[in-house]
């Protein structure tokens, strides 16, 4: 789909959720969630020529084998904000917070190994 | 009168022998091949290129060698297309990781301008910020880690060598009876190992390590760490620039080493070093011109071979240390430009510490050329 074509469903699928919100219709949280998921996956599909020239440039080098970590930590990032978002227009804050959560522990969790191979080289650099 | 006439024939048959001697003029027409001499140069350039350290690029061997056969001059042509091949092969690392850092800040900025629209999201975008810093560190400390060894190795190298000079150097002055000068020797080499082993090794390379653990740290915590990472940095500076100094003034007063003329290209040399060369290249100006005094030396004394030899360890490591500064540097500017201010932050004082390396490198091994120079004309090459 072209970059209009996406940007005009991304505004339709408002003005439906708007509409469905007006008739009460718990219809508008799935409609937004829909259409986020959508935009998501576009988005994405747009980046990618971006994600394989970072891989291919990380190829190679030291960098390579945390190049899927870093990509990996962002489409989690990206994927937490998704689910927070969602939460906090459906009014569920306290869910939007935990989405958060298990958001930030699986990042924390994807950078534990290169914290660890950070250290070891600055350690070395101190000895 | 019979014997008068026997010792009258005897002496005349003498006369008459000594006609048939007579000095032959001897045509010696030098011939290479026939005296197998061609071969000879050949087997002790390749004996001489097996000698040579490890760390020596191909360049140089082929320099070295060239120079031993004497099959070439050391021209500007020459030297200008042996720099070309260096640098092409010493930039592709720092260009590399520069083109990857950028790919980095790119993604991280797209990321950075879909989580400013969203509230309440700060911690998720605290933790990919975490990550992102970790990756980009990562990705210099790993690409770099072969160049910062490589310091690490040329120091450890220079050191042996100069602990190695120790006996010859005064055994080669005691032997001659000179045992003042053999005292002055060895406390000249004394000073220098020191400057080398005590000082850059132990005291300065150490803090490379501290500034870029405070550099990460800045970048990671949510509290301004730079003051401190400034103060050290300024701390090990001004002692390197001192040092560095006071070696120069030492060196000046005790070594018999002539300085060259200040010429042009001196003062290009010096103009170039103040300029590129960060923290000691204004100091070590003036000491230039002792080193191009060693240089000249060892030209003349050993030959071209030698000045090769020299430059090949020293001068692929401080391109190498200097091409990742200015590619941190560029970087820094880019993430900068596009509001990664914690993340330009990071690489301008990552790109500090290795300009800090890069003057330690500088200084050591002038001292090391120096050093070589007080050997070679201990040897009776003056």
């Amino acid at each position: 789909m072209s970059v209009c074509a996406l940007l005009g469903t991304a505004v339709l699928c408002a003005v439906a959720a708007l509409v469905l919100r007006e008739s009460k219709s718990g219809l508008a949280a799935v409609a937004a969630l829909f259409a986020g998921a959508l935009l998501l996956g576009a988005a994405g599909e747009r980046y990618a020529p971006v994600v394989r020239e970072l891989l291919s440039l990380a190829s190679g080098s030291s960098f390579s084998s945390y190049a899927g970590v870093f990509l990996r930590a962002l489409g989690v990032a990206l994927l937490a904000e998704l689910a927070a978002s969602v939460c906090r227009d459906l009014g569920e804050t306290s869910l939007a917070a935990k989405a958060e959560l298990i958001g930030k522990a699986e990042i924390l969790l994807l950078s534990l190994p290169l914290a660890r191979e950070l250290i070891a080289a600055v350690s070395e650099l101190m000895i | 009168m019979k014997k008068a006439g026997t010792v009258f024939f005897v002496v005349l048959l003498f006369f008459l022998s000594a006609g048939f001697a007579r000095a032959q003029e001897y045509e010696y027409r030098y011939s290479p091949e026939e005296e197998g001499e061609n071969d000879r140069i050949t087997e002790y350039a390749s004996a001489f290129r097996e000698t040579l350290p490890e760390e020596l690029s191909e360049e140089s061997r082929e320099l070295a060698e060239a120079a031993l056969e004497g099959k070439s001059e050391l021209s500007f042509s020459l030297l200008l297309r042996k720099s070309f091949f260096a640098i092409t092969r010493e930039a592709t690392a720092p260009l590399r990781l520069l083109s990857l850092l950028l790919a980095l800040l790119i993604v991280l900025s797209l990321f950075r301008s879909l989580g400013k629209s969203a509230e309440g999201n700060a911690g998720v975008a605290a933790s990919f910020r975490l990550c992102s810093v970790l990756a980009l560190s990562s990705c210099v400390l790993g690409t770099a880690r072969h160049t910062v060894a490589a310091v690490r190795d040329i120091l450890s190298s220079f050191n042996s060598f100069l602990f190695a000079m120790f006996p010859v150097l005064t055994s080669l002055y005691a032997s001659g009876g000179k045992v003042g000068e053999a005292v002055a020797a060895h406390s000249a080499l004394y000073l220098l190992t020191s400057f080398i082993s005590d000082f850059c090794v132990r005291f300065i390379l150490p803090a490379g390590g501290i500034l870029t653990a405070l550099a990460l740290a800045g970048a990671v915590l949510p509290f301004d760490l730079s003051g401190f990472s400034r103060w050290i940095k300024r701390l090990f500076s001004l002692s390197l620039a001192l040092a560095s100094a006071a070696l120069s003034a030492v060196l000046a007063f005790q070594t018999h080493i002539s300085a060259a003329r200040d010429g042009l290209a001196l003062r290009a040399v010096r103009f170039a070093a103040g300029s590129f060369i960060p923290v000691v290249g204004a100091s070590l100006g003036e000491a230039f011109r002792t080193v191009a005094g060693s240089l000249s030396f060892l030209k003349t004394t050993i030959g071209w071979a030698s000045v090769a030899v020299v430059l090949g360890l020293l001068l692929p490591v401080l391109l190498s240390l200097l091409l990742f500064r200015f590619s941190l540097g560029a970087a820094s500017a880019c993430a900068k430009a596009i509001g990664c201010q914690k993340e330009s932050g990071l690489m301008e004082e990552i790109s500090d510490v290795f300009g800090l390396y890069a003057g330690v490198v500088t200084a050591a091994g002038s001292v090391f050329i120096v050093a070589i120079t007080l050997l070679v004309q201990s040897g009776g090459g003056e």
